[in-house]
């Protein structure tokens, strides 16, 4: 539609909407756009801005979170599983939780903040395949998450994302960039200055039988009951789940779905 | 102002109920009334702030119709305070007994129409105004007596005889928005200008420096409102058929129409579809009706507004403003006398898809080709958000339209449907109505009476609204439309806008579904590489200049043997309104001029309102394309208006001036996909 600005205004031509629908969603986005943001739409910058703000809001109402909220919202949404030890992660106490949050979000996760993702927003059943896009403020939670607990990635985040969305493209990208950085600094020990960073991922993930029971009563389908048991398996090499983990050849989030699906 | 000295009068003192004279042939009395006060919420500072305007003066205008002759008075009261204020009736009384002393009268007349420009604004000066609130009817946002009139005593210095008083407003006889000046002007009868430094929040100064002045400024008001209202009168009376005194425009549509119909050997009840009970009352829907009625009025619709593009057009490229020629009282005119006993439901779109051989309605299914530029049917959008024109979706839709959607490859399925076939060669009575409607135009333009003119064409626009009034309410399945809500000033609650003595639900929505399909037939038919700006309910902004739009198509072809039947002598459907260098679209019903030196430069502010007053509408544009340019979230329209008529009615205030902070809301609306 070559949005463009003249004269400091935007001017684009349009096409039709394919169903009513989308025309509702537009134009509550534009809506909540203005409101939240405080801003108008005169040019191009503004409608990108509205386009970014859009996707981050979709996904904070997939997280039944605030979008003035400083964490993304599968951040939120992570947080909220790890506190309330659901879909097989262990259950820890809050301020080693927070601490763990803290480091992977940068952004300060508080005992309180951990407080009250337990008991706000929607259940980690309800959250589960309904992110259909991947936030700005996610990204680098989600790049800090796969190079310190991939596995997570794999059994947690990508249960949230909705199938053949474009928040798996968009996980996809930012697994394939990672790599490519680890591929830079591949002889670089980056994680042995950080003792933070090195605690047990069996922390956060189990493999006993009473934590999966929990979470297998969350699984709808058996293929992602087979998945749990997969991942306990891969969870039982604890720390060093992520130092034997070859980046190159790392299958995409889509191919796992895809694998998953067919397993 | 006076008629003459003549010799002594015989005041006849009557007895009967001064309705009995209803039908005699005398005309009835035409008092002009206007009032002058100062605002109460004026923002001087030499006086203090109050809720009740202080009034400075009365002035009537009295013209007997059947002799020409007329004369006035200017009234003062005492004081400022309240109790000073006169009562209507002693107001007539003044100017009764000056016309029966000066020999324009010879005797207290029975039937007297009180006509004033904004009768909101001068009734609200008199004392008995609480009284006279209730027995008159509010009107989009005036008074008039649209029921019954005021029946008043009046009192004279040569006795006292009952009169009905009916109160027409000249807003409601004139074309909207007209000013007094303009009313004046077409009269031969101007306005007086006021004089350098004084205004009209001011009008106790110039009292006090030029009392002649005022008189002879304040008297031309009561004057060109007693002139006017006469005028329009007789030519409704002459030249269109209807013999009742009607206080709207609307009312001499309705009447016209009405007229036309039983001039066609036709009776109303029948032509709409209805019929009178055994007990009398109001005409009812046929029995086979039952049902359909609701289902076409599900099918109709407003005009198609929105905005194709947005920003500004392309350079070097000129843009036409184009509009289907009387849109709707065209469309009005190819309807003919239904034969009701054929209404029946189908989903054979070969019996639905029509555009002259019946009326129909459906609900469809639709899929237009991916590579639709323009879909022509509407989808309705939640919170009035208006009508959207998807690729895919269910559509509450017409005949015409249908034709239109299969003609550009659409797949049409139609779930259900509804088809009333017309008595063959049946008069269309609407035509007729129109061609009269268009004489008086024609006429009105050759003596270079604008007002007239265009006072015409709202009779005639009228005559489709009056079709369709309250049919929004008789949706079964409640959509956007909601049915308009009115304050009743006789019994002080709002209420749903009923229907009109000619409502029709079929017939409305036959008539915009035409409109809406004849727009989006030229719409689609126009190449990929001309721009289409705006689409605003009869016409639309594009790079297409009005000779090469496409009139090949179904509907098209309609219209342009319903307008050679109209106006031989000029069949074309399309007009160009304006023409013009460069334009920016912001949303719909928004589009301002940006060429420079535009002589009649396009503005749609999108329902706003500038602050100020702009010496030239081009000075208005640039002022509008400043605050499309610099405006933020919290940038906010204050505008001066007057209190609401509900507001003044039940709080029996005077007519104050408000003042409002409206949010600029120019953000492009998203009818169609950025």
């Amino acid at each position: 539609m070559n949005p463009r600005d003249v004269d400091g205004l935007l001017t684009a031509n349009t096409t039709p909407w394919q169903a009513i629908e989308e025309f509702e969603e537009a134009r509550d986005g534009l809506e909540a756009w203005k409101k939240s943001t405080r801003s108008v739409l005169k040019t191009v910058a503004d409608y990108q801005a509205m386009t970014v703000w859009l996707e981050g809001a979709d996904a904070h109402r997939a997280a039944g979170t605030k979008i003035g909220n400083r964490l993304g919202p599968l951040t939120s949404a992570v947080l909220k599983i790890a506190a309330l030890g659901e879909l097989g992660m262990r259950r820890v106490p809050d301020a080693e939780l927070a601490a763990h949050m803290t480091k992977l979000c940068g952004v300060a996760v508080s005992t309180t903040k951990v407080w009250n993702a337990r008991r706000r927003g929607k259940t980690a059943f309800e959250m589960l395949g309904t992110f259909t896009k991947v936030g700005e403020a996610d990204k680098a939670f989600l790049a800090r998450l796969y190079r310190t607990y991939p596995l997570m990635l794999r059994h947690v985040i990508l249960r949230l994302l909705a199938p053949g969305s474009e928040a798996l493209r968009q996980l996809d990208k930012l697994m394939i960039e990672e790599d490519e950085r680890e591929l830079e600094r591949a002889h670089r020990e980056w994680l042995d200055d950080d003792d933070g960073w090195f605690f047990a991922e069996e922390c956060f993930i189990t493999g006993s039988k009473e934590a999966n029971s929990a979470s297998v009563g969350q699984v709808t389908n058996p293929g992602e009951a087979k998945d749990l048991d997969l991942w306990s398996g891969a969870a039982s090499f604890g720390s060093v789940a992520c130092a034997i983990m070859d980046p190159i050849g790392h299958p995409t989030a889509t191919d796992r779905v895809v694998s998953d699906t067919a397993t | 102002m006076t008629g003459g000295k003549t010799e002594p009068i015989q005041v006849t003192r009557r007895g009967r109920h001064p309705e009995a004279d209803d039908r005699s042939e005398e005309q009835a009395i035409i008092v002009g009334f206007d009032a002058e006060w100062v605002d109460a919420s004026h923002e001087d500072h030499d006086l203090p702030p109050d809720t009740s305007n202080r009034i400075l003066s009365w002035q009537l205008f009295l013209l007997n119709p059947n002799t020409g002759r007329s004369c006035g008075i200017f009234v003062e009261p005492k004081s400022a305070h309240k109790a000073s204020r006169k009562l209507l009736k002693t107001l007539i009384g003044q100017v009764v007994s000056k016309a029966l002393k000066g020999g324009v009268l010879n005797r207290i007349p029975s039937r007297v129409i009180l006509a004033a420009h904004f009768t909101r604004a001068d009734l609200s000066t008199l004392r008995d105004f609480t009284n006279i609130k209730r027995k008159v009817d509010a009107v989009r946002t005036t008074y008039a007596t649209t029921t019954k009139p005021l029946f008043v005593r009046i009192p004279t210095d040569q006795g006292e005889a009952p009169a009905s008083v009916r109160i027409v407003d000249t807003m409601l006889l004139s074309p909207s928005h007209s000013q007094l000046a303009a009313l004046g002007e077409a009269l031969g009868l101007p306005k007086i200008e006021l004089p350098d430094g004084f205004s009209k929040e001011r009008m106790d100064l110039f009292l006090a420096a030029d009392r002649d002045s005022f008189i002879t400024y304040a008297m031309t008001d009561a004057k060109i409102a007693a002139r006017w209202t006469a005028r329009v009168l007789k030519i409704v009376r002459e030249e269109m058929g209807v013999r009742r005194p009607c206080p709207t425009l609307g009312a001499v549509a309705v009447e016209m129409l009405r007229h036309e119909i039983e001039a066609a050997g036709l009776n109303v009840s029948a032509f709409e579809g209805r019929r009178r009970g055994k007990k009398g009352g109001k005409p009812q829907p046929l029995p086979n009706l039952v049902g359909k009625w609701n289902f076409a009025a599900q099918c109709y619709h407003g005009g198609r507004n929105e905005a194709v593009s947005v920003g500004y057009s392309p350079e070097e490229r000129e843009i036409y403003d184009l509009d289907l020629t009387s849109a709707y009282t065209t469309a009005l005119a190819m309807i003919r006398e239904p034969n009701w006993s054929t209404a029946r439901y189908t989903t054979n779109i070969a019996e639905l898809a029509t555009v002259e051989a019946a009326m129909t309605f459906a609900l469809v299914k639709f899929r237009f080709p991916p590579e639709t530029r323009i879909p022509s049917l509407p989808v309705r959008a939640s919170n009035l958000r208006g009508l959207i024109y998807p690729i895919a979706g269910e559509s509450w839709c017409t005949g015409p339209e249908m034709v239109v959607a299969l003609a550009q490859g659409a797949s049409l399925e139609a779930k259900e449907g509804l088809r009333i076939d017309w008595i063959e060669n049946s008069p269309r009575v609407f035509e007729a109505f129109t061609r009269k409607i268009n004489a008086v135009r024609a006429a009105a333009k050759e003596g270079g009476d604008t007002v007239l003119d265009q006072t015409a064409k709202e009779v005639g626009n009228s005559g489709y609204g009056k079709v369709a009034q309250g049919v929004a309410g008789l949706k079964t399945i409640a959509d956007d439309i909601h049915p308009r809500r009115i304050f009743n000033s006789r019994s002080e609650r709002m209420q749903d806008l009923g229907e009109s003595g000619i409502t029709q639900p079929m017939m409305a929505s036959y008539t915009t579904g035409l409109v809406r399909a004849a727009v989006s037939e030229a719409l689609a038919a126009m190449g990929p590489d001309e721009w289409l700006g705006t689409v605003t309910t009869d016409g639309f902004l594009t790079t297409v200049p009005v000779e090469r739009v496409d009139q090949t198509g179904v509907v098209a072809r309609a219209f342009v043997a319903a307008r050679a039947r109209i106006t031989p002598q000029n069949p074309a459907i399309w007009e160009e309104k304006h023409r013009e260098q460069s334009v920016s679209v912001i949303k719909t019903r928004g589009t301002v001029s940006c060429t420079p030196e535009a002589q009649k430069p396009i503005l749609a502010k999108a329902g706003h309102k500038l602050e100020g007053k702009f010496a030239t509408r081009a000075e208005e544009a640039r002022a509008f394309m400043d605050l499309i340019r610099s405006r933020d979230y919290d940038t906010r329209l204050r505008t001066k208006g007057l209190i609401s008529l509900r507001q003044q009615h039940l709080n029996e205030a005077d007519l104050t001036t408000v003042t409002r902070n409206a949010r600029a809301n120019l953000d492009f609306d998203f009818k169609r996909k950025l």
